[in-house]
């Protein structure tokens, strides 16, 4: 073949015209961008820069041009960045860089890209905005930025790309509206937008003019509205997706014009009126799944028009009428749920001849009549779950014939007659639910050949007959519950052969004989309920070899003799009920050994004797403890370290001794303590302190000493009295501080608390001795007070003072208790008798008690003016550097007195001032002494004589700005502090404290803006608590989780292609009580 | 679109071949499960599909079929909790102590108002103590002991008047001990090992000095 000499022409000038120019520039941005990434680039070791072009390079794509036109990199680890340079790739028309590992915003110099057509950036980490200049590429006709964290909204420009068929943005963050410019876009087929959680508004109704729409994805957002009837012009539609959101309103009828419909999935949402019948009309239907909407009405007959339906589940919607007829005709319908509505009626029989289907949940609804014998016609059914309706009849013999059948309950209807053997032939069935029916009959002993069977559940029948021996055969078998029927005979041996037994409860039969001796056989037992039996003998040592056990329960049968110790080998057992029975003999101690013991211990009503055993203090972990109707003995006191009981019942016994002193025993009702004639109470005498008590005539000693013994009383009381009196009359003033015998503590004291306090007012009074004072202030007395139940508080005594009542008392400090504020130490009660008032604190080991200004004692009125004179009690300590009531005072003075009789006696006030701050320069002495004067205003007798503390602040203030503008302090002083009508001489330095001293009320203190007291009290507050922040709101709990929204979002617009995972369809009942309850607190 | 169909329905077949719960509490339960790894199959018999989850083992309902008590102490379970445990409005114990259950404690674990004792102890949890455990009025039992809790004691728990037992020893928590209600009765082993500073002192510092 002759060569072409042209051919060979170009070839040869493209080789040296290559060697000469090296990498082209579209190469060159390409390895550029390569050199930013810093993943794992092994895909990419072609990229060679001494190519000449990078056409052959892995990913790329030229044209003849040998232009770049494609970079097609996919699920590789880039980890970098969108390559923003695009100068040199204008030709480029697909960029595809799906699960690079790519972060950083998408770049908006991707809007030079005229020829793109094809952009795919998914399955990566790209961040910020879908910039705006995206919009500016107009051929583009795939987009697909899904799987990201993008966030901000949609660009309203969006309808520029009018070449765009796919809009594939599903799992970002993305929020705001779909935009209605939507509707321009005439050639889209799919949206997909689903998964981002905060996409809202309705959807537009310009949707309509996207006629060329396949599939609308928009699930798992916050899309709401209703439906736009514009839907029905779509004709192409296949799949509608816009399922878990907000969506109200009715599912427009215009749907039904939508005939390529194939899938409807609006599950999840808020939808309200009847289904359309029209939609009957869409032939092409497979998948309707509407569970838990609103929906009411009945259900369309129509529907059984749509021949294709694969799937119907309109489940947890208010569904009523009954199932349509025509269904019976859906010959491939597979799934039928119609669960949690209101249906009634019967199950058409026709039903029978949907013979694909696998699936029939019609649980929770009012369906009457009989099951179908027709059902056994459906080969394919796996699932039966008729259960919670008010069906009758017999279990039709023929579902034998089903022989998928796997799980089948019927459980909360009416149905009678025999559970059909035939079922025990299915060779596939795990779960057998028949509870709370009326079947009668006996078990068949073909259950034996249901190897299958994991679960068989018949409670609350009338079955009669034995438990057939042949269930021994059922070596799968895990769960077996039987109770609540009418079976007699003996439980079989052959039980054991259930290796996988692991809940057995047969309660509530007529059982009789023995509990099987080989029970020990049953490893993994952990439920074992004979109880309400007629069970009898002994307890078989060998039942502490089930290590597995959390629950036995075999209360109310005939079981007698001891309690076997090996019991406490039951480590696991959480649960050890055997009351109601003759059992006798001591409480083994190992029952205390069992770690797991929590829930209950009930051994009550047997005859068990002998002492609570000492191990029983091990059982700290124990809720419940019913030890009544024994003839148990000894005292209580090993249950007082029980800090888990809830409930305890010890009535019934011979207990004697002392309740333990607990707070738990303390509140306990007396019922459970009953019935034990010598248990007696703390503080009671007790008859078994004095050498044991004997059982003879125990009664009438009792009586005795419970007469002696008020007599007794009774007589002390009076001599207290009158003795009491007299010593009062003497007077009582000097035994303030030694309060032993004290007279002022005697009854009747008024006592009122403000928490929980275990205390009585005779133990607090004991307190009052002088070895527990800690403060003495000029209003009373401050002792620690060590109760006996533990507890410490400081008690404030008052000095007695006649003019105040107890009742002006009560009222008054009723309105202190309601103060608080973690810098105000709390009031957590008072108590009051004739003579003397208590205050009770929190007692705070080296804190401050605060100073009570003198209307605490009186009572007169207690208003924030009150703080204003701790404040100024405060005040002076810190310039004085005494305490307030300090050993320099004379005669126990305080301090104010102190400095009030200084000032009056005219010594150097500077005297006053604390020794270590004396040497400071005279302006700050100055200062000092002004402080001082505020002080003494603060601390005025009478209350309305104190400023508010808005005024304290300007008058601070004020000496403040004195010091640092002295030349002008005239005009500072009535332009800045706004105080007008201050005594002219104010800026001078003992001023205010010359004018108490005389006596001079402050009056001329008035302040321009007169501040309400509650921004005093703010103010207040805050300049107390140093500048804390208040304490923290409780926060709640968010209100509602959407839980399949958290956890699926990777498939979240799976919708489109899959279905939601089971997890999230399971949650929908969750929903639809939360609706429910909503629904019912509403109506409330 | 036939693809997309396609892939639609092969899922569908997969995923609806599972089948459903009925009841909140199961479905929290369930939720529950799924969060936790089980390498010894305690969890073995919590089945979804049941009618409700008081067949299940660890699981105790009263009479009305509400779940009271969920015992899953020393069960070698990890993983963490979610806010569906606050669906259990009836619980009363919540037993989950010496697991290696790690995360946050969800603050929806204070919807639960009929709580009586709450024993997380000897776990992985991190994260501050909910404020929202204030609103368990019912509560007497709070074990958080040995855990690596953060931040600062919630003042809001001094309103908890039934508290009796309170423990959060070895963990990471800072700030003073609170004084009020129940805590003035609390001995200090309660809450040693970590990085408290002594009982509050009111008016003195913030409570959560040194946090």
């Amino acid at each position: 073949m002759p060569v072409n000499p042209w051919t060979l022409f170009w070839a040869s000038f493209f080789t040296v015209l290559s060697t000469v120019a090296g990498l082209n520039p579209q190469g060159e941005a390409l390895i550029a961008w390569k050199s930013t990434l810093k993943g794992s680039l092994k895909a990419l070791s072609n990229w060679d820069p001494t190519d000449d072009t990078p056409c052959e390079w892995f990913g790329l794509t030229c044209n003849f041009n040998k232009e770049v036109v494609e970079l097609n990199l996919k699920y590789m680890d880039l980890l970098g960045h969108v390559p923003s340079n695009f100068s040199s790739l204008v030709s480029l028309k697909k960029l595809v860089l799906s699960g690079t590992n790519l972060s950083g915003s998408i770049p908006e110099e991707i809007g030079i890209l005229p020829e793109l057509v094809y952009l795919d950036l998914s399955d990566n980490a790209l961040t910020g905005e879908i910039p705006g200049e995206t919009c500016h590429l107009p051929m583009l006709e795939q987009l697909l930025l899904n799987k990201n964290r993008l966030e901000g909204s949609i660009p309203a420009a969006i309808g520029n790309l009018t070449s765009l068929m796919s809009l594939i943005i599903y799992d970002n963050q993305l929020s705001g509206p779909i935009p209605g410019s939507i509707g321009s876009l005439k050639r889209l087929e799919v949206i997909r937008a689903g998964g981002n959680k905060n996409l809202a508004g309705s959807i537009p109704q310009e949707i309509g003019s996207c006629t060329n729409l396949i599939m609308l994805g928009l699930a798992e957002t916050s899309i709401s509205g209703f439906l736009p009837p514009s839907l029905g012009l779509l004709q192409k539609l296949e799949t509608i997706a816009v399922y878990t959101t907000l969506l109200s309103g009715q599912i427009p009828p215009e749907l039904g014009a939508c005939t390529s419909l194939e899938n409807i999935y609006l599950y999840e949402n808020s939808l309200t009126g009847s289904i359309p019948t029209n939609l009957g009309n869409l032939r092409s239907l497979q998948n309707l799944l509407l569970w838990q909407n609103n929906l009411v009405g009945t259900i369309p007959p129509e529907l059984g028009n749509c021949h294709q339906l694969l799937v119907i589940d309109i489940s947890m919607n208010s569904l009523t009428g009954s199932i349509p007829e025509t269904f019976g005709s859906l010959v491939s319908l597979q799934e039928l749920q119609l669960s949690v509505n209101q249906i009634s009626g019967k199950i058409p029989a026709k039903l029978g001849n949907c013979t694909a289907l696998t699936h029939i949940e019609l649980d929770n609804n009012q369906i009457t009549g009989t099951i179908p014998s027709e059902f056994g016609n459906l080969p394919n059914l796996t699932l039966l779950y008729l259960w919670q309706n008010s069906l009758e009849g017999n279990i039709p013999p023929s579902l034998s014939a089903c022989h998928k059948l796997e799980a089948i309950d019927m459980s909360q209807n009416t149905l009678t007659g025999p559970i059909p053997k035939g079922i025990f032939e299915l060779q596939k069935l795990n779960k057998l639910l028949l509870l709370s029916n009326n079947l009668s009959g006996n078990i068949p002993p073909e259950i034996g050949n249901c190897s299958s069977l994991i679960r068989f559940r018949a409670s609350s029948n009338m079955l009669t007959g034995p438990v057939p021996s042949e269930i021994g055969r059922l070596k799968n078998i895990n769960f077996l519950d039987l109770g609540s029927n009418r079976l007699t005979g003996i439980i079989p041996i052959e039980i054991a052969g259930c290796q996988n037994l692991t809940f057995l409860d047969l309660h509530s039969n007529s059982l009789s004989g023995q509990l099987p001796g080989n029970l020990n056989q049953l490893a993994t037992l952990q439920l074992l309920d004979v109880s309400e039996n007629f069970v009898e003998g002994t307890l078989n040592p060998s039942l502490g070899s089930l290590s597995s056990l959390t629950k036995l329960i075999l209360r109310m049968n005939r079981l007698s003799g001891s309690i076997p110790t090996q019991l406490g080998s039951c480590s696991r057992l959480q649960l050890l009920d055997l009351s109601s029975n003759g059992l006798d003999g001591q409480i083994p101690a190992s029952l205390g050994k069992i770690p797991a013991l929590e829930i209950a211990l009930n051994l009550s009503r047997n005859k068990l004797s002998g002492e609570i055993p000492s191990a029983f203090t091990a059982l700290d972990k124990l809720g419940v403890l019913d030890l009544s109707y024994n003839q148990l003995s000894g005292d209580l006191r090993y249950l007082a370290e029980l800090q888990n009981l809830v409930v305890l019942n010890v009535s019934h016994n011979q207990f004697l001794g002392h309740v333990p002193d607990t707070s738990f025993f303390s509140k306990l009702p007396l019922s459970v303590l009953a019935g034990n004639p010598e248990l007696c109470f703390s503080g009671n005498e007790c008859s078994a302190d004095k050498g044991g008590a004997t059982k003879h005539g125990k009664s009438a000693r009792v009586a005795m000493v419970v007469l002696l013994c008020t007599a007794c009383v009774l007589l002390l009381a009076a001599l207290y009295i009158i003795l009491g009196g007299k010593m009062r009359e003497r007077g009582a003033h000097n035994s303030d501080l030694d309060s032993v015998g004290d007279v002022e503590l005697g009854p009747p004291w008024e006592v009122t608390v403000y928490q929980k306090l275990d205390l009585s007012i005779v133990d607090v009074t004991k307190c009052l001795t002088a070895v527990n004072v800690i403060g003495c202030g000029r209003s009373g007395i401050v002792y620690r007070a060590n109760i006996p139940s533990g507890l410490v508080i400081a008690v404030k005594r008052f000095r007695t003072s006649e003019k105040c009542s107890a009742s002006t008392f009560s009222s008054e400090i009723t309105t202190l208790a309601h103060i608080r504020h973690r810098n105000i130490v709390r009031l957590l009660g008072w108590a009051a008798n004739q003579k003397t008032k208590l205050l009770f604190y929190d007692y705070m080991p080296n804190g401050s008690y605060g100073y009570f200004a003198p209307e605490y004692a009186c009572m007169v009125k207690i208003t924030e003016k009150s703080d204003v004179y701790s404040y100024g009690v405060v005040l002076l300590e810190i310039i004085t550097g005494k305490k307030p009531v300090d050993p320099s005072f004379p005669d126990g003075q305080h301090v104010i007195q102190w400095v009030r009789d200084h000032l009056k006696s005219k010594k150097n006030p500077v005297d006053i001032i604390d020794q270590k701050l004396q040497g400071n320069p005279d302006t700050q002495i100055q200062e000092m002494l002004q402080g001082l004067g505020i002080a003494l205003l603060c601390t005025s007798n009478r209350a309305e004589d104190r400023p508010t503390m808005k005024d304290v602040v300007a008058l601070l203030k004020e000496i403040r700005h004195e010091q640092t503008t002295v030349s002008e302090s005239h005009k500072t002083a009535s332009k800045s502090s706004k105080i007008s009508e201050v005594p002219s001489n104010s800026s001078t330095s003992v001023i205010p404290a010359q004018l108490l001293v005389q006596g001079a009320p402050p009056a001329a203190v008035v302040l321009e803006d007169d501040a309400p007291s509650a921004a005093s009290r703010e103010e207040r507050q805050t300049s107390c608590s140093g500048g804390a922040a208040p304490p923290g709101k409780v926060v709640h709990p968010a209100g509602i989780t959407r839980r399949c929204n958290e956890q699926s979002n990777t498939i979240a617009e799976n919708m489109c292609s899959a279905p939601p995972p089971d997890r999230c369809y399971a949650s929908r009942f969750v929903w639809l009580e939360q609706k429910k309850s909503e629904t019912r607190q509403d109506h409330r | 679109m036939a693809f997309p169909s396609l892939l639609f329905f092969t899922v569908l077949l997969l995923s609806f071949s599972y089948s459903i719960s009925t009841n909140i509490e199961g479905n929290a339960l369930h939720s529950l499960r799924t969060r936790l790894s089980d390498p010894n199959n305690v969890l073995q018999s919590w089945d979804p599909t049941l009618v409700s989850p008081c067949t299940w083992f660890h699981v105790t309902c009263d009479s009305n079929d509400h779940v009271v008590r969920l015992d899953l102490g020393n069960s070698n379970i990890s993983g963490s909790l979610g806010s569906e445990l606050g669906e259990l409005k009836q619980l009363q114990y919540l037993e989950l102590y010496h697991n290696n259950i790690g995360g946050k404690i969800p603050k929806e674990l204070g919807k639960l108002k009929n709580l009586i004792s709450m024993d997380l102890y000897g776990n992985k949890f991190e994260g501050n103590i909910p404020k929202s455990f204030a609103k368990l009025k019912s509560l007497r039992f709070l074990r958080l002991n040995d855990n690596k809790l953060t931040g600062s004691i919630p003042r809001e728990l001094t309103t908890l008047s039934n508290l009796k037992v309170f423990d959060v020893s070895n963990n990471d928590l800072c700030g003073t001990i609170p004084v009020d209600g129940p805590f003035g009765s609390f001995s200090m082993e309660s809450f040693e090992h970590n990085r408290l500073n002594g009982p509050e002192l009111k008016g003195l510092v913030p409570y959560d000095f040194g946090c």
